[in-house]
């Protein structure tokens, strides 16, 4: 792959206006020794602080959050559930709703209130946001190029998650190749060729073409 | 393609070369080796400098948090790009939120003084800096990113690939990809609102 020409150089195919917009940059501030210190002084409390306490601040602030949400969904369930279930509503609680009924103008039965459509369980999988799939899809393999080190078996995981959200997508040798060095990272060297030889049957000269054949061909 | 490297390189600073050595470092000394690098990082994504220095302790917050989790299985400068990112990302939803005006730093613009030989020709170019900005800002940060350093810093697309701790082909598209809005911002400025130094 030739390496693209700036839009600053000669030859460099920059759109009109362009490149007096990208000569006028300023530029970074300068890294000074007194601005070096001043964050210096605030990276050493920082470093004064336990790790540890950090992570105890976000877990209570984390446990405040869930216990809030947790409560106002509670609170919502429990009105639904009335307006759920008109024939086994208590006296008092139908005579609680008449009251609050009032404030908005005619009094309205609880039985002629309408059922609200609650999910009755959560779906199998959140369906996934398709804003850009093209950048979606490199997210996706990122994540899992990410995890080749430290997790292979999530890393495999999200490549089998790329073939099924991504049937079409354009980085199935990439994904392919993140999925033999997995397989090589669990240790499940015959795979990895297997998966390594497979990819190079559907792209002998792809991009990842030689180091799949690495894989396949030691 | 011949020329993809097997992965990325680490470092090429041979005085921070040593992965295994920096998974030992302490928080002060991540800061001193590394803090010219997160200080640019922030520029780089456009962190402005009324927050920078508040942005630069909310990542050094999170390097101290998680230093214990860095495993030397990539350079340090690309784990604390990646630290960078999730903070500035938060900052921009931020600013966006408060409907912010991102307005570029004109101090910075002083030191063009010397050079621009008129006051209209500094108020010019601080209007396209301001432009700049703008368009900038309406990237994705991920694009953003690799198009200053390619386009303003002039870093070669290997530098940004080690900068930024993704394959050479995946910067190349993002960098195309960041053209194609750059062009597209651009014309709908049409010429009516573009500066022009002439």
């Amino acid at each position: 792959m030739n390496t693209p020409v700036r839009w600053l150089e000669a030859g460099g195919d920059a759109p009109r206006g362009a490149a007096d917009l990208l000569s006028a940059a300023a530029p970074p501030p300068a890294f000074s020794d007194a601005l070096r210190y001043r964050l210096a002084l605030g990276v050493a409390k920082t470093a004064a602080l336990p790790a540890t306490t950090v992570w105890t601040s976000l877990l209570v602030k984390g446990a405040l959050v869930a216990t809030l949400g947790g409560a106002s969904g509670f609170v919502v369930h429990t009105v639904a559930s009335k307006h759920d279930a008109p024939a086994t509503v208590s006296a008092p609680v139908a005579a609680r709703a008449v009251v609050v009924d009032q404030t908005l103008g005619a009094p309205v039965a609880v039985e002629a209130l309408p059922a609200l459509q609650l999910p009755t369980a959560p779906p199998d999988r959140a369906p996934r946001l398709k804003l850009d799939s093209r950048l979606e899809e490199a997210e996706l393999l990122e994540k899992a190029r990410s995890l080749i080190g430290s997790n292979p078996a999530a890393a495999l995981k999200l490549t089998a998650e790329h073939s099924r959200d991504f049937p079409r997508g354009r980085l199935g040798a990439e994904a392919d190749l993140i999925a033999a060095q997995s397989l090589l990272g669990m240790g499940k060297v015959a795979a990895a060729k297997q998966r390594a030889k497979a990819s190079l049957s559907r792209y002998p000269s792809g991009l990842y073409a030689r180091q799949l054949r690495e894989i396949a061909e030691p | 393609m011949p020329g993809l490297p097997d992965a990325i390189p680490r470092t090429t600073n041979p005085a921070h070369d040593n992965a295994e050595d920096e998974t030992r470092l302490t928080v002060t000394q991540v800061h001193e080796r590394h803090g010219d690098y997160v200080w640019r990082t922030l520029h780089r994504m456009g962190v402005r400098p009324p927050h920078v220095e508040d942005v630069y302790q909310e990542v050094f917050l999170v390097v101290h948090r998680r230093l214990r989790t860095f495993t030397g299985q990539s350079a340090i400068t690309t784990w604390l790009y990646e630290i960078c990112f999730r903070v500035a990302a938060g900052y921009r939803r931020k600013a966006h939120f408060r409907r912010e005006e991102l307005v570029p730093d004109w101090s910075a613009l002083e030191s063009l003084s010397s050079q621009a030989p008129s006051p209209e020709r500094q108020l010019a170019t601080s209007r396209q800096a301001k432009q700049l900005e703008r368009i900038l800002d309406t990237m994705p940060l991920e694009y953003r990113v690799v198009f200053v350093m390619f386009e303003i810093e002039g870093m070669s697309s290997e530098q940004i690939a080690e900068t930024v701790g993704a394959p050479l082909g995946t910067v190349y598209s993002r960098l195309y990809r960041a053209r194609k809005r750059f062009a597209r911002a651009l014309s709908r400025l049409g010429p009516g609102q573009m500066e022009n130094k002439s």
